[in-house]
């Protein structure tokens, strides 16, 4: 009994994580389909959400859940101004500029965040209670409820825009074939700036979440942002579908290995799994499948 | 002529560097720029030559930092030795990890050496018994070669160790020449313009794959042991992003592909920090902004700029 | 002994047979070539004999060896070096390094000379340097030697590639629509070097869509059809067989 319990727990607690981690990679995905950009910032932008909800709730003293969409609404904002700056200019000379500018915005980010931000980690004071909830023998707080619950939320609203709204299936088009997609007018300078926008913005919303549970800190996306690739990468490059997957699965897995056998190897887990696809399945687990 | 005179002048002026360059620190930083070289030069012969980007080099300049480490405080092996036993393990580990990720195609090959560097990353921390963990290894004790006469050679300041590393850029620096223009490193420019067209004409692009992925990774692993022996003290964190980031900034901004583009790269590089002590926290902020300028306006680097300018001035 | 021969050579797309119990065989120093509408399996052949594709059912044998399983490099080594559809050479180096990478498999110094040898390094290099002259000459780009490959006209790339094809001293030599794009004048140009070809006891194997250019070449011709060898002949025969006319109904045939 009390070793279903545990891994009830252990599940409960990657299923959470796993929030975090397909909000990363949904966002990281949707630039991989649409743009063919790997974005090596995306931790920065995550650390850059946390940030700008940590500075409206404690210092504008706004709601927190109103400081998260508008942290959200803001690095959807920077992601734009970024595409526009650091990666329009670079998308015809192939994937290394790219690759090698992002770097640059992430050490960018990073260092400009030790000064504005200071080396003290700190965590985002939430209106929920730090006290954890009991159901069924399974301990939860309620912000890693929220996490979840926002999280799916946040999918959902993510699946509507791609399915049902203009600007959504612009982004499919883009997606599947981007020189047909221009010949029937879709503008793509548009769908580029959005859909770049909104993949920082995922992030943003994730580091967001996370900023009540952990510590706040501008290195903080430095090792999400690798895991949130091999989630990409399992769930195939580009395959929206996949990345949830494969965040979930990613989430529930490390929280499992780090339950029953060590805590210390748990990120080495992504790391090999990635490797693991990457030499035997490049396209995924789930397969290239284009922006689903 | 003209360009063996200017190599005699410029081997001469750089020999005599420490003896001007008085003030103990700088005569730090130019060992420091030494060590880049050699890391650098390195590294671009998978970036550059191969035409590959990598993301995992740090892996091989920690292994061949701990690797030295290792091999003279607890195995005992004299400082030579072990020196050349680390390069051969770095190279090792490059066939190892190169082997299957080779056939990969460009982003993914970077993300993959990214992974296998975070892998060995997480090893060093973790597996304490081996390498202390995260506290590192200190007392790295500097070589100390006897001489006749009772009197001894210790490489324990700035301007022995110069020296030292100099002798191994420059030796490396040779090697690499005669590499690039010969077969083999008409092989390498084959398999990185067009593989298919090489594997056409007969070359095994797979084996001149790994044959410059060990050779890199060995200049690496060089690097990492010089570094060792140098600073004395090693922890994991050589096998972070800073040890990514700025060997890549220094060979694409230096000029990749060349072998005077690295060298100027990673002393520019080297020396820039140091200028910008006065900016303080803001000096890494400036070098990433510096990485994002220079991929957006200087594609070719620093030295394909310089040999843009001395070619419109031959022409006038 | 016939110089290649193809036996029951099969490959499979997912469901669309690109190529069928092909069987024919080559006589050394002819011209052989390979006509067929588009979609009969051409180029799957070339990619097929240059080891780029595996087939699932057949042999090749080279020179009476068996060829089927090797890697690419060893196949081009072994002396059969092919021509591409669309063109493909080493864009930023010049014509010259294009070339003389050509000469890889004819030299041998590796690594460990190239830092350690001088005498071997240097003999190569002598190698290649004549090679490349010879090659440049006889393909006429000897005054754009140190052109970047990529700024190079049309057909002086695709003279580029022959080039660079010959410099591997082949015994057999695969042109992939050699003549794609090229006026008159220049599939003359081209027809001229081929017959040279053939004078240095070269094998040549042709595909192209250019009827008039083969029938000037060709010794025999292959047709293929939706991956079947529909009828290998002489050409003037080729032109008469009612089944050829048949599938070529409503295709373009270029009488260039």
């Amino acid at each position: 009994m009390d070793f279903v319990v545990q891994i009830a727990q252990q599940l409960t607690n990657g299923l959470v994580i796993g929030v975090i981690y397909t909000l990363m990679a949904v966002g990281l995905t949707i630039a991989f389909g649409i743009m063919n950009v790997g974005n090596f910032a995306q931790g920065e932008f995550y650390m850059l959400g946390a940030v700008a909800t940590f500075f409206l709730v404690a210092t504008l003293e706004l709601n927190y859940f109103l400081s998260l969409l508008l942290s959200g609404l803001i690095i959807f904002a920077l992601g734009a101004v970024v595409e526009f700056l650091a990666i329009k200019p670079l998308q015809s000379r192939g994937f290394m500029p790219l690759i090698l500018s992002t770097l640059g915005l992430s050490i960018f980010f990073q260092h400009m965040a030790l000064i504005l931000w200071g080396p003290i980690p700190r965590s985002i004071p939430s209106p929920l209670s730090r006290k954890p909830i009991c159901l069924f023998d399974i301990y939860i707080t309620p912000q890693r409820m929220l996490i979840f619950v926002a999280g799916i939320l946040i999918i959902l609203a993510l699946y509507l825009l791609i399915k049902k709204t203009k600007i959504g299936i612009a982004m499919r088009a883009v997606a599947k074939d981007s020189n047909t997609a221009s010949l029937m007018g879709i503008n793509i300078r548009r769908v580029h700036l959005f859909s770049f926008g909104l993949s920082c913005s995922l992030a943003a919303l994730g580091g967001g979440l996370i900023g009540p549970l952990h510590t706040i800190s501008p290195m903080m996306g430095e090792v999400p942002v690798i895991k949130a690739f091999s989630v990409v990468i399992m769930g195939g490059m580009g395959n929206v579908q996949g990345a949830i997957a494969a965040g979930f699965i990613l989430g529930v897995v490390e929280s499992m290995a780090a339950g029953f056998i060590s805590t210390s190897y748990k990120d080495a887990i992504a790391f090999g799994i990635m490797i693991v696809v990457l030499l035997f399945r490049p396209e995924g687990i789930f397969g290239k499948q284009g922006l689903k | 002529m003209r360009s063996r005179l200017h190599l005699i002048a410029f081997l001469l002026i750089v020999f005599a560097l420490p003896l001007l360059i008085r003030n103990p620190y700088g005569q730090h930083i130019l060992v420091m720029s030494g060590i880049f070289v050699l890391f650098s030069v390195g590294l671009n012969i998978i970036v550059g030559f191969l035409g590959q980007l990598s993301l995992g080099h740090s892996a091989y300049f920690g292994i061949g930092a701990y690797a030295y480490a290792i091999l003279l405080l607890n195995v005992g092996i004299p400082w030579f030795l072990s020196l050349c036993l680390a390069v051969m393990i770095s190279g090792l580990f490059g066939f190892l990890i190169g082997y299957p990720s080779l056939r990969l195609k460009g982003p993914y090959f970077a993300i993959v050496s990214l992974a296998f560097a975070m892998i060995i990353r997480l090893i060093a921390v973790n597996w304490q018994s081996l390498t202390n963990g995260p506290m590192g290894i200190t007392g790295i004790k500097p070589p100390n070669i006897p001489l006749i006469g009772g009197r001894s050679l210790c490489f324990d300041s700035a301007l022995s160790n110069y020296y030292l590393i100099l002798c191994f850029v420059i030796l490396g620096i040779f090697v690499l020449h005669r590499i690039r223009h010969s077969r083999a490193g008409d092989t390498f420019d084959a398999c990185r313009e067009n593989e298919e067209l090489a594997q056409s004409v007969g070359i095994n692009t797979s084996r001149a794959k790994i044959v410059a992925l060990i050779i890199s990774t060995m200049f690496i692993g060089a690097s990492g042991g010089l570094y060792a022996q140098y600073v004395t003290y090693i922890s994991p964190e050589i096998f972070g992003w800073y040890y990514i980031a700025t060997p890549l900034i220094m060979v694409i901004i230096g000029g990749a592909g060349t072998i005077a583009g690295p060298i100027i790269g990673a002393v520019i590089f080297t020396f820039l920090p140091e200028f910008l002590r006065a900016l303080a926290e803001y000096r890494l902020v400036i070098f990433g902004l510096i990485m994002i300028v220079g991929v957006l306006f200087m594609p070719e680097g620093m030295y394909g700029i310089w040999q843009k300018i001395s070619k419109v001035k031959a022409e006038k | 002994m016939s110089i290649l021969r193809v036996e029951n050579l099969t490959k499979n797309f997912g469901g669309v047979l690109a190529l069928s119990d092909l069987t024919f065989e080559v006589e050394p120093g002819k011209v052989f070539g390979i006509i067929g509408p588009n979609g009969s399996g051409k180029t799957t052949f070339f990619n097929l004999t240059t080891g780029f594709l595996r087939p699932d059912r057949g042999r090749i044998l080279f020179d009476g060896k068996d060829m089927t399983r090797l890697p690419s490099h060893r196949i081009a080594s072994s002396g059969i070096v092919r021509t591409y559809q669309s063109t493909s050479l080493f864009d930023k180096l010049s014509v010259a390094d294009n070339v003389r990478i050509g000469t890889h498999s004819r030299t041998c110094s590796g690594v460990f000379d190239a830092i350690f040898s001088r005498r071997k390094t240097r003999l190569d290099r002598e190698y290649a340097g004549k090679r490349v002259a010879e090659l440049l000459a006889f393909t006429g780009l000897a005054h754009e030697e140190g052109e970047r490959a990529e700024s190079l006209s049309y057909g002086d790339q695709r003279r580029l590639e022959i080039a660079i094809a010959l410099a591997t001293d082949p015994k057999l030599l695969l042109l992939d629509e050699p003549a794609a794009g090229m006026n008159q004048a220049e599939s003359e140009a081209l027809a001229d070097l081929v017959r040279e070809l053939r004078s240095k006891d070269i094998t040549v194997l042709i595909v192209e869509h250019n009827m008039k250019l083969m029938m000037k070449l060709c010794d025999r011709i292959l047709v293929l059809d939706h991956g079947i060898r529909l009828v290998e002949d002489v050409p003037e025969n080729i032109i008469k067989n009612p089944e050829v006319i048949k599938v070529y109904f409503g295709e373009e045939l270029e009488f260039a």
